[in-house]
């Protein structure tokens, strides 16, 4: 239980995750993931989409759909002015995160990844790969691909396009 | 039919194989193996190859004198599945390794799909339009075209293009701010920016367009093929083969050319009988031209036939069971009946046409994917002419940009047919919610684009509202919106796949003010929303 923290030396099991809070929990994803990190833009509503896809955004050109993680996990969602929005790429897609704030690029081993608790009750935990300590705070990593359920969205795109298909 | 392309590629071999082995010499110490007999077999299948090569430019010959060429390819048919030159494929790996002994052993008659090898064949389709649209040495050809031109992936042109666009946004900002500023230096240089903006942005558009010349000399093909299955002489004539279209477009025309292209010859031109007893040259002519007319681009495939007979099409049409017997129709109307899916004027099905298949596969593909529209232009005795009339990109859509409460929308254009404000007298209410409008004597049923889309809030009356008449051919309706807030051209962006949104979104552009908007389909949307009911209204909201 008490292993890993002190290995800060070895660096082949060491990845960069950025560190940001939604709610009042604080979160990582890895940093080769993020694209990039901008305020929040100016936000244009999209029709018939569920209520955690907040719309579409302009970022340099490109329209990018952005996604409030926390009305997706249940939690409060409020824009102010530390919030913001990260550019992840999702293969195939890029997506838009809005965060309640950017806290800090950590560097962590994966030896201070520990498996996630079991709490059964909680919806949001299939979406988290693990957990790491980093201080005072306990840091969940997130798994955006699951967490988006990209899949779904890709694949309920391409269920709802092939019906379609037919009736044109 | 790629006779040209593999012979022409065989110019090449015999080059490569003769400099490998004919002339060992010429290689660093292969010199000893002159006389052995594998090279005396080479030389032999050499002088086969180099047989086919006078065929080749015989054949070359053929098609800049447009003399028949069906012959000539049954010709070459005969002479692949001679046994003297059954041998050719063996040399095909030589230029690449040395397989002497391969090529000494006696190679099976090979049958005559034989001919290319597989690498061959993929060097071939890659080459084949370059060689198709120069009848010059292909050697020639790729020197040049590799000193005009590069090839750059769509995905990092249009990379580049959504960053100009956003050049221009904000070159737009700074020259609006530029009288505030007072120092002349940097006033010359946004001005001097300004112009510089516009020629980047005027360029980068410009690098999706192709000239229409590759497209055009494919028709050559479709003309020889079609002419010599029907027993037709014909001639085509191309103009204005340089003008340039977006990529996009350009790919969806070769079907649509094809078929206009067979319909010409097969149901425009007579037999060259006919021709002649109606005192016409026996070789028909069929003009394929492209011009560029009020912001389009015209193109037109044109034959001196006989023309379309209006009174004929009704009665076949009649016939058909397309249309009623006492429908009463002009000459134009008439015409236009070909357009109808089903209708041929062939009695009989030939291989060529006749199958039902056709003009309104082209009307369809021209008006869905193309965003165009056809148009025809006969007379009986001179001729039809068929004009598809493209726009110039698919990029960039004129569009109409509404308001809904704080929201703004975009609607082609070319779905508007005009947009009226409402008197309070003019508008009824149907069973309680369906609003209809009574415009110039017809009634036309009206949606709210607000409900249409989902959107709840306090509804105005019509009269303070503007509606949009859309532009459809069977049931005209109107759509209600808060203000038109004007038109502009807008560059089309795609959605992510992410987004599971409902019909009636076809994609997103950005706004001047560099905000995203949504475009829509208003047919579709209409569709959609009558298609589900209410349910669609609260779809997607949970």
């Amino acid at each position: 239980m008490s292993s890993g923290i002190q290995n800060k030396h070895n660096n082949a099991g060491t990845k960069k995750y950025l560190c940001f809070s939604l709610g009042g929990e604080s979160y990582a994803v890895p940093l080769l993931a993020v694209r990039e990190v901008i305020a929040v833009p100016e936000i244009t509503p999209v029709p018939h989409t569920p209520s955690h896809f907040l719309g579409i955004m302009n970022l340099r050109g490109q329209v990018i759909s952005i996604i409030d993680l926390r009305t997706k996990f249940g939690l409060k969602a409020e824009l102010t002015s530390r919030s913001a929005v990260i550019v992840c790429d999702l293969s195939p897609i890029s997506l838009g995160i809005v965060v309640n704030s950017i806290n800090a690029v950590l560097s962590i081993s994966d030896q201070d990844i520990q498996p996630k608790p079991d709490i059964a009750s909680n919806k949001n935990t299939a979406y988290i790969t693990g957990v790491s300590k980093q201080g005072e705070r306990l840091v969940l990593l997130l798994d955006l691909a699951k967490a988006l359920d990209v899949e779904d969205l890709v694949a309920a795109r391409e269920a709802q396009q092939a019906p379609q298909a037919k009736t044109a | 039919m790629k006779f040209l392309p593999v012979l022409l590629n065989l110019q090449e071999i015999v080059t490569a194989a003769e400099t490998f082995f004919v002339f060992p010499h010429r290689r660093p110490g292969h010199g000893r193996r002159r006389k052995t007999p594998a090279a005396q077999a080479i030389g032999l299948l050499l002088r086969c190859t180099a047989r086919l090569v006078e065929i080749v430019k015989g054949l070359k010959g053929d098609l800049e004198a447009r003399f028949p060429s069906s012959a000539l390819i049954d010709e070459l048919k005969a002479r692949i599945a001679d046994p003297a030159t059954a041998g050719i494929p063996a040399i095909a790996p030589a230029p690449s390794a040395a397989p002497a002994p391969t090529l000494a052993t006696p190679a099976p008659a090979a049958p005559a799909p034989a001919l290319v090898p597989a690498p061959v064949a993929a060097a071939l389709a890659e080459s084949e339009h370059t060689r198709l649209s120069q009848s010059e040495p292909q050697k020639k050809v790729g020197a040049t075209s590799q000193d005009e031109s590069i090839r750059v992936s769509l995905s990092r042109l249009e990379r580049l293009l959504n960053n100009v666009g956003e050049l221009v946004i904000h070159q737009t900002v700074l020259n609006e701010q530029r009288a505030q500023v007072a120092i002349p230096l940097v006033q010359g240089t946004i001005s001097q920016l300004a112009k510089i903006t516009k020629e980047i942005q005027e360029l980068s558009m410009g690098l999706r367009m192709v000239p229409l010349k590759q497209t055009f000399q494919r028709m050559q093909r479709v003309v020889r093929d079609t002419s010599a299955a029907l027993g037709k002489e014909v001639e085509i004539k191309f103009s204005g083969e340089e003008t340039e279209l977006d990529k996009t477009v350009l790919e969806n025309l070769g079907d649509p050319l094809v078929h206009m292209i067979r319909n010409a010859i097969d149901h425009g031109l007579e037999t060259p009988d006919e021709r002649a007893a109606a005192g016409k040259p026996r070789c028909g002519l069929v003009q394929l031209r492209a011009y560029h007319m009020g912001g389009k681009i015209v193109i037109e495939v044109s034959d001196d036939g006989h023309g379309l007979n209006g009174e004929k099409i009704r009665a076949k049409a009649i016939q058909k069971g397309l249309i009623s017997a006492d429908r009463q129709m002009s000459e134009t109307e008439s015409q236009n009946l070909i357009f109808l899916p089903g209708f041929s004027t062939k009695t009989e099905v030939s291989e060529v046409s006749g199958r039902g298949v056709g003009m309104d596969v082209v009307k369809n593909n021209v008006e869905t994917l193309m965003h165009g529209e056809v148009q025809l232009d006969s007379k009986v005795g001179r001729g039809t002419c068929v004009r598809l009339l493209l726009p110039l990109t698919l990029a960039i859509v004129d569009g109409m940009v509404v308001r809904i409460g704080d929201e703004r929308y975009i609607i082609p254009l070319s779905q508007v047919f005009e947009s009226v404000q409402p008197s309070a007298s003019d508008v009824y209410t149907m069973s309680g919610t369906s609003e209809v409008l009574d415009l110039r004597g017809v009634t036309l049923p009206m949606h709210r684009l607000g409900r249409l889309l989902g959107r709840q809030g306090v509804e105005k009356p019509p009269s303070e509202l503007t509606v949009v008449i859309a532009n459809t051919a069977e049931r005209p309706f109107g759509i209600l919106v808060d203000r038109i807030l004007g038109q502009q051209q807008v560059v089309i962006k795609q959605l992510g796949r992410e987004i599971h949104y409902s019909r009636g979104i076809t994609g997103a552009a950005i706004l001047g003010d560099g905000k995203a908007a949504l475009i829509l389909d208003l047919i579709e949307l209409v569709q959609h929303k009558s298609a589900l009911g209410g349910a669609g209204q609260t779809r997607g909201v949970a």
